[in-house]
């Protein structure tokens, strides 16, 4: 941008004949014995370069015009210049979050037992968006320490490779990897589990929304400083993992820790900071052991060092299932849940025994899986976590000594997950053609964004839905309508709610004891847990 | 009202003493203002010699002339003469149209050029020079016969 505010040769036509005519008038009006024609010596020694000059000052105005308001860069479709944006931004102490990339855990099949390794920057592909994954460490396999797991049902081996990419995308579990140099005895690699999704890049609008709050102080003493601390630029790099924040502090609901004495009021001293860190719901897989217990039942310990930000278990699988989309037959084993006391190093933030510590840096879980015989004392399992890794950088970030608050005891949450699954019917015109699979990330969108209100409903669904040339959408609700909405949310205490309806609502199982209010409550979903179908009217 | 240019071509020889009265500097030789028919003269050269498509932001002003005998399409003087006549017409529009744009202001009939005749013309071999001998008519009457250097050989 710097060249061409600079260099003459960039300019146009207009930009220069401009310039000329408001320069000639100037001269004229001072100076009116000067002869400024073509063909004078004046006009080719002073009337041409000074235009020249005049026309790059002009420029440069608009430049500086055009960028010193963020409102005025927003009123610029097509402008993409973040370095004038995050110019604006610095004048308030922030800047554009930046987006992350997918990430994952790759199950790699081989047919054989041995050694392999998967080199740090192995890039795979997913078969179906063509988007790259890279394995950001080196992964050794072999059989003799069981990194090599099987053989499985087919007579195949496999281990598991985490990877990354820079694409914003969801990917389901089962989704078929290729990679673009086999090696010996590769068979192929399909996503272990369901990614964590990645985030786009905020955009200047988005930035100018949460301006505000980066006036405030900076201290742990308001919600809008809370916030502040977090998005503070010099802090590392939370604005742009953090997209909404809902913090409960004295006199909240969903403050429990504070209220422990005889008359249950509350005395202040504790917050606690709900952070929303992923859009569509994160996932962390574990590969654990199960250990036979005398009921006859299998127990897998999942420590909090294992998965921070652990909120609840997805799923427990045999350790070589990939679940397919549509797949039943090999379909997750029945378990329950129970909370992993706290024993051990007293943690640095304060819990009875009645505090849940779920969504923290703290909450581990056994799980019990009932009901099967596997023939060993130890099988192998594969866990899948809804947890949120970030809450550990944020936890650590506001024990700082120098952040940390020196009247309060802050602690960082996942939000309460409110898994949401819909099943709509649009119809619309024979011959138009909708786009399906574009519509079902649009109404992701539109749940992904809702942090800490609480309320879900159709109209802004439908709303959604009528971006896309649609005549109608089947609002109609049960079996035979075309309109389903339902969210699942386990509170503080491990029970699962289920809602459901035109209008999914937290206030309908409020229950303060167990952390379930409205300013609790994220909603997510990803495009695999939405159905659309496209029927022409 | 007189309006002024600074004198480039020192070769041209006011008609009256009136014409160039305007010296900033006391040094013989020092930059002039021009005016009148020798200003007149000036930039019918300049437009004439200037090469078409040279001025960045103005590629319309100037004439082939100049590319036309430097790369030897003329062969004989007829060749040379059309080359002229051409380009000469061309200069001519072009000073004809600013002289009757109101932002300059009104042009004198001194400085309007009302013909410009081809009379005669010699080669310096030595110097690669072709010497044109143009007479230039003012609109108000006056005359005057200009020398015109051109070089036509290449580096």
């Amino acid at each position: 941008m710097t060249s061409e505010l600079t260099k003459a040769a960039t300019l146009s036509q207009d930009e220069f004949d401009q310039a000329e005519a408001i320069f000639i008038g100037l001269l004229r009006e001072s100076y009116p014995t000067l002869d400024l024609r073509r063909g004078t010596a004046l006009r080719d020694l002073l009337v041409r370069p000074s235009s020249a000059a005049y026309a790059l000052e002009t420029r440069r105005n608009d430049e500086l015009m055009r960028t010193r308001s963020l409102a005025a860069i927003i009123a610029q479709p097509g402008v993409d210049d973040t370095d004038a944006i995050n110019a604006v931004l610095a004048n308030f102490g922030t800047e554009l979050r930046l987006g992350y990339g997918a990430s994952g855990v790759l199950k790699v099949t081989v047919n054989a037992p041995g050694s392999y390794r998967a080199n740090a920057g192995t890039v795979f592909t997913n078969s179906e968006t063509s988007a790259s994954y890279t394995a950001p460490a080196s992964v050794a396999a072999r059989s003799a320490d069981t990194t090599l797991r099987g053989p499985d049902s087919d007579g195949l081996y496999y281990f598991t490779v985490p990877v990354i990419s820079d694409a914003a995308e969801s990917v389901s579990e089962g989704v078929a990897f290729t990679l673009a140099i086999p090696f010996s005895g590769y068979v192929a690699a399909v996503s272990y589990s369901a990614f964590t999704a990645g985030r786009e890049d905020e955009t200047p609008s988005e930035a100018l929304a949460r301006l505000p709050k980066t006036l405030a102080s900076r201290g742990l003493v308001t919600r809008a400083a809370i916030e502040t601390a977090f998005r503070d630029p010099t802090s590392p790099g939370y604005n742009s993992s953090v997209s909404a924040l809902s913090i409960q502090g004295m006199g909240d609901p969903a403050q429990q820790r504070d209220r422990h004495n005889v008359h249950g009021v509350p005395l202040g001293g504790r917050i606690d900071v709900y952070a929303r860190t992923f859009s569509t719901p994160p996932v962390i897989t574990l590969v654990k052991n199960g250990e036979l217990q005398v009921d006859g039942s299998y127990r897998i310990l999942v420590q909090p060092s294992e998965a921070p930000g652990l909120y609840a278990v997805k799923s427990v699988t045999y350790a070589s299932d990939v679940l397919q989309p549509g797949d039943e037959s090999e379909g997750p084993l029945d378990f329950t849940v129970t909370r992993l006391s706290l024993t051990g190093a007293a943690p640095a933030h304060r819990f009875t025994a009645e505090d849940p510590t779920i969504g923290t840096v703290y909450h581990g879980v056994e799980i019990y899986v009932n009901g099967y015989n596997f023939g060993d004392t130890a099988p192998v399992f594969k866990v899948s976590l809804y947890a949120a890794r970030d809450v550990e950088l944020l936890q650590a970030y506001v024990d700082r000594p120098d952040v940390r608050n020196a009247a309060a005891d802050v602690l960082v949450r996942t939000p309460f997950m409110c898994i949401v699954g819909l099943n709509v019917v649009v119809r619309h015109a024979p011959g138009v053609v909708i786009d399906v699979a574009a519509l079902r990330q649009a109404l992701t969108n539109v749940v992904n964004r809702n942090s800490f209100y609480g309320i879900l409903t159709m109209s802004e669904l439908v709303a959604a839905a009528h971006t896309y040339p649609i005549i109608s959408v089947d609002t109609a609700s049960g079996r035979s309508g075309g309109f389903a909405l339902r969210g699942r949310v386990v509170d503080g205490a491990g029970v699962e709610h289920t809602l459901q309806g035109h209008r999914i609502d937290v206030a309908d199982i409020l229950d303060p004891t167990g952390l379930m209010t409205r300013q609790t409550v994220a909603f997510t979903t990803s495009p695999d847990l939405i159905s659309v179908e496209a029927v022409a009217a | 009202m007189n309006q002024y240019d600074i004198e480039m071509l020192q070769t041209i020889t006011a008609v009256s003493p009136e014409s160039v009265r305007l010296y900033n500097t006391a040094t013989t030789g020092g930059s002039r203002a021009v005016t009148g028919i020798q200003k007149m003269v000036q930039r019918y050269v300049v437009t004439l010699l200037t090469m078409l498509g040279s001025v960045r932001f103005d590629t319309v002003f100037g004439t082939d002339v100049v590319a036309d005998l430097s790369v030897g399409m003329t062969r004989n003087t007829a060749g040379l003469s059309n080359a002229f006549n051409f380009a000469s017409s061309d200069a001519l529009d072009i000073l004809k149209a600013e002289d009757s744009n109101i932002l300059y202001g009104v042009t004198p009939d001194d400085e309007r050029v009302a013909r410009a005749i081809l009379l005669d013309f010699n080669v310096d071999i030595a110097s690669g020079t072709l010497y044109l001998d143009v007479q230039l008519n003012s609109v108000a009457g006056e005359s005057y016969t200009y020398k015109m250097p051109v070089t036509i050989t290449r580096d």
